[in-house]
């Protein structure tokens, strides 16, 4: 369980609002919060028709020592580097901590945000950065020759060759028609014969061939 | 369906020679190319070549006469805000200690609700409680009134009365006290049981009056609120080397001040008196350069997984919509080659880049010219975050960055008041509805039924006056037809007529004017209805309002007034009473008419 502890005398110290910070606190937040105005008529109301007026206690999780309270000015240097749970609440009973069931009413929650004093800007300028990209692939080249050494000239001469093996990857048989390789080139060749004398493999079979050969 | 043409016995066929044939040479070729981008666009992977092959097309092997950025050199100038103006105010101190919304906006609190009348007394008998119990006595001095069965303003709305009644002579007014104070005089003024404790007393007096203006903002002796247009007006400087630069805000009613809210005053050097010079501090800086990214931006790689939050591709511009297209066209093709260098500046500073250079990877240094200098005025150029030069001439553009300091989040409170003003065309003038009005509780209520419930308040008023229910005029025998030299309006809806502009015949203004209330068998001459929001009681009691015709749109205005809060950077929170103006909601009409017959159903 956190450890956590009701708000006291040193939770307020040196707080600007030193007067009742917690009446302070309420009575700016019920006016742009309708739950928490309704909740402050009713303590204006019980005090007016003679009953005991509700008070509210404030509790900040997670409690570290030497902490002060966030919800309204805190003393300079107070550090701000994590986010804290502002708790506040009437305790129509004394808070009982060996009952482990607890009932209450939640009013109203929300967040809130403390600025910082400086702000991150960003200056951005337009720049032709060149727009190359690291091969995808990894290439693993061994010398022609074992001479024990590599030559500078080898190693551009095999990075030249991939790359012309790359461009060569995407020939399209469209751009071989035109050329004197066209009858043999790309070498995906299967006999076939009509009536299936031999091993074969009869594209035309796609194209519903039987059809148009069958006797009628 | 069998192959027709297929060879039962193959051996006897070939042996015999049954079928002469000849083999034939079926070539398959691939044909990488198809209409249908799908499967391309799916990006598959196949063997390593395959992979170079892809980069090769897209591009990415393709040598560009072009450098990376490595290094920027940055030298930037930056001032302090220094002084400030509320509308034609005399300039102030700028104070960095409080939210400029809060500044700016803050109204004030022109009659004090109950609500604030009890916290007020609470607080100061909670003060007094360490002096001891003097509840009674201030109970005497400074009780909340018993209801006036008169005031219209409590009695005739229930949930007002009630509020007033439980509380009457029973709780203390600290808005009577907090008066009694500000005018000079002492809290144990006329209690003689606090003369031994008057020094006490007049810490606490002194305590409790610092307690309730940190409470709730007002603006003192500077509003910026300018009713005639229904809008803020405030100004701010800088001090620079040779003269002040001056930011306007000619139109803020926002709600959220921002960065366009604001014009740079192109002639006022100051605002006010002699021009306040000081040499700003510069600093330069030598900085990496990042790469710009943002959600939803494209990955210039074939091959590279991008963030799917944000989508553009599913951005559906129509054929009109030229801002989301140039974004997308943005975002989606020409985000690349933007770099970004981080820069800490001080919440509330004016920050000028005198100069960026900037070094790539082959020694070579550019110099970066700022993106939106030139003309002021030339309608082409476009840039975000920079504010323009006021007026209409031909001015060298303005390429600082002016960080206001403004609030961050914040809440938002009901409207106490809300206000729509509409034109009535038929009817040739302008209303101003008060939708919402707060009630002498501070508690906000429908216009339309506070105005039902005051007219009926003066209804039975009359009544209880004649002794008897009000009984209309009777008809003369045989008339079908009643004159009525004016339609009834509701109570909420106050008038503005146009007048002349002094001294011109053309233009016209919006002048505020007055309904009677006039009530059916009432022998006593009618008296005005007085609008009750604090946004159209302007000038009363007394005083005249008067608007100027082009801040009434045909669509209309809504003036929304109401609390709001925020936390400042000393964790101070700020509370105040701001207005917002948004658009209204067309026009409308009120039905006034003027000397027309109403038919009346023959009675027996």
């Amino acid at each position: 369980m956190r450890t956590w502890r009701i708000a006291s005398g040193e939770f307020f110290d040196g707080l600007e609002d030193a007067d009742f910070p917690v009446d302070t606190w309420l009575y700016g937040v019920a006016r742009v919060r309708e739950k928490l105005h309704a909740y402050e008529q009713v303590t204006m109301l019980a005090g007016a028709l003679g009953r005991a007026e509700p008070e509210l206690t404030a509790i900040q999780l997670p409690h570290r020592p030497g902490d002060r309270w966030l919800a309204l000015q805190f003393p300079d240097g107070t550090p701000l580097d994590s986010d804290r749970l502002l708790y506040s609440a009437h305790f129509a009973q004394p808070f009982d901590k060996a009952s482990r069931r607890q009932c209450g009413l939640l009013l109203d929650e929300w967040t809130e945000v403390i600025p910082a004093s400086d702000t991150t800007t960003g200056i951005a300028f337009h720049y032709d950065r060149p727009s190359t990209e690291a091969p995808q692939a990894m290439l693993l080249v061994t010398p022609a020759d074992f001479t024990g050494g590599w030559r500078w000239e080898d190693l551009v001469d095999a990075l030249h060759d991939t790359l012309d093996l790359a461009k060569r990857r995407a020939v399209e048989p469209a751009q071989i028609d035109a050329t004197p390789y066209a009858p043999l080139l790309p070498a995906t060749v299967m006999a076939v014969t009509a009536r299936q004398l031999t091993i074969s493999a009869n594209l035309a079979l796609n194209s519903e061939l039987q059809t148009i050969m069958a006797p009628p | 369906m069998p192959f027709p043409l297929i060879t039962d016995n193959i051996a006897e066929a070939i042996l015999e020679r049954q079928v002469p044939t000849v083999t034939r040479w079926n070539r398959l070729e691939g044909r990488p190319r198809t209409d249908a981008f799908e499967r391309a666009l799916g990006a598959e992977v196949r063997d390593a070549l395959w992979l170079l092959t892809r980069q090769w097309q897209m591009g990415e092997f393709h040598g560009d006469d072009a450098a990376s950025p490595i290094l920027a050199k940055v030298h930037l100038a930056t001032s302090q805000l220094a002084r400030y103006r509320a509308g034609a105010h005399e300039p102030e101190p700028f104070d960095p200690g409080i939210p400029l919304e809060t500044r700016v906006e803050a109204r004030a609190i022109e009659s004090f609700p109950l609500d604030l009348r009890l916290l007020m007394g609470r607080q100061w008998l909670k003060l007094m409680r360490d002096i001891g119990d003097f509840s009674a006595e201030f109970l005497a001095a400074y009780p909340i009134e018993a209801v006036d069965p008169a005031d219209a303003a409590v009695c005739a709305h229930p949930e007002a009365w009630s509020a007033h009644a439980a509380v009457a002579q029973r709780r203390v007014d600290g808005a009577r006290l907090y008066a009694h104070l500000g005018t000079g005089g002492h809290a144990w003024d006329g209690i003689a049981a606090l003369d031994p404790h008057r020094a006490a007393v007049d810490e606490r007096a002194t305590r409790f009056r610092a307690w309730f203006a940190r409470l709730i903002h007002q603006p003192g002796a500077g509003d910026a609120w300018v009713p005639d247009r229904l809008e803020y007006q405030f100004a701010c400087s800088a001090p620079e080397a040779e003269r002040e630069r001056v930011l306007l805000a000619e139109e803020y009613y926002h709600g959220h001040l921002d960065w366009y809210a604001v014009d740079v005053g192109a002639d006022a050097s100051s605002l006010g008196g002699p021009p306040q010079t000081a040499e700003p501090a510069t600093d330069t800086q030598v900085l990496l350069p990042a790469p710009v990214a943002f959600d939803g931006m494209p990955n210039t790689r074939w091959w590279a997984f991008e963030d799917g939050r944000t989508n553009f591709g599913e951005v559906r511009p129509d054929t009109t919509d030229l801002a989301k297209l140039l974004l997308m066209e943005f975002a989606l093709v020409y985000a690349n080659d933007w770099m970004l260098i981080p820069y800490t500046l001080p919440a509330g500073s004016v920050a000028s880049i005198r100069g960026i250079a900037v070094t790539d990877v082959f020694g070579e240094r550019t110099w970066i010219e700022a993106a939106g200098s030139g003309d002021d005025a030339d309608w082409q150029r476009w840039a975000m975050f920079l504010n323009s030069v006021e007026g209409e001439a031909h001015r060298p553009a303005d390429t600082t960055l002016h960080g206001l300091p403004v609030a961050v989040g914040g809440l938002e409170g009901p409207a106490q008041e809300e206000v729509l003003l509409i034109r009535d065309e038929v009817a040739n003038m302008v209303w101003g509805v008060e939708r919402t009005i707060s009630l002498a509780t501070g508690e906000p209520k429908p216009g339309a039924e506070a105005a039902r419930e005051t007219r009926a308040f003066f209804e039975r008023a009359l009544e209880r006056r004649l002794g008897h229910a009000p009984e209309p005029p009777a008809m003369a025998d045989g008339a079908h037809i009643r004159y009525r030299a004016m339609t009834d309006v509701p109570e909420h809806w106050v008038p503005f007529i146009p007048v002349h502009v002094a001294g011109q015949n053309r233009e016209i203004q919006l002048q505020r004017a007055r309904i009677l209330r006039t009530l059916e068998g009432d022998t006593e001459d009618p008296l005005p209805v007085e609008p009750r929001t604090s946004l159209l009681r302007v000038g009363l009691p007394g005083g005249s309002y008067v608007l100027h015709e082009e801040e009434v749109p045909r669509a209309g205005v809504r003036i929304t007034q109401g609390y709001q809060r925020t936390r400042w950077r000393d964790g101070r929170a700020w509370v105040w009473l701001g207005v917002r103006k948004r658009a209204g909601r067309g026009e409308g009409s009120s039905g006034l008419a003027f000397d027309y017959l109403q038919v009346v159903p023959p009675q027996d």
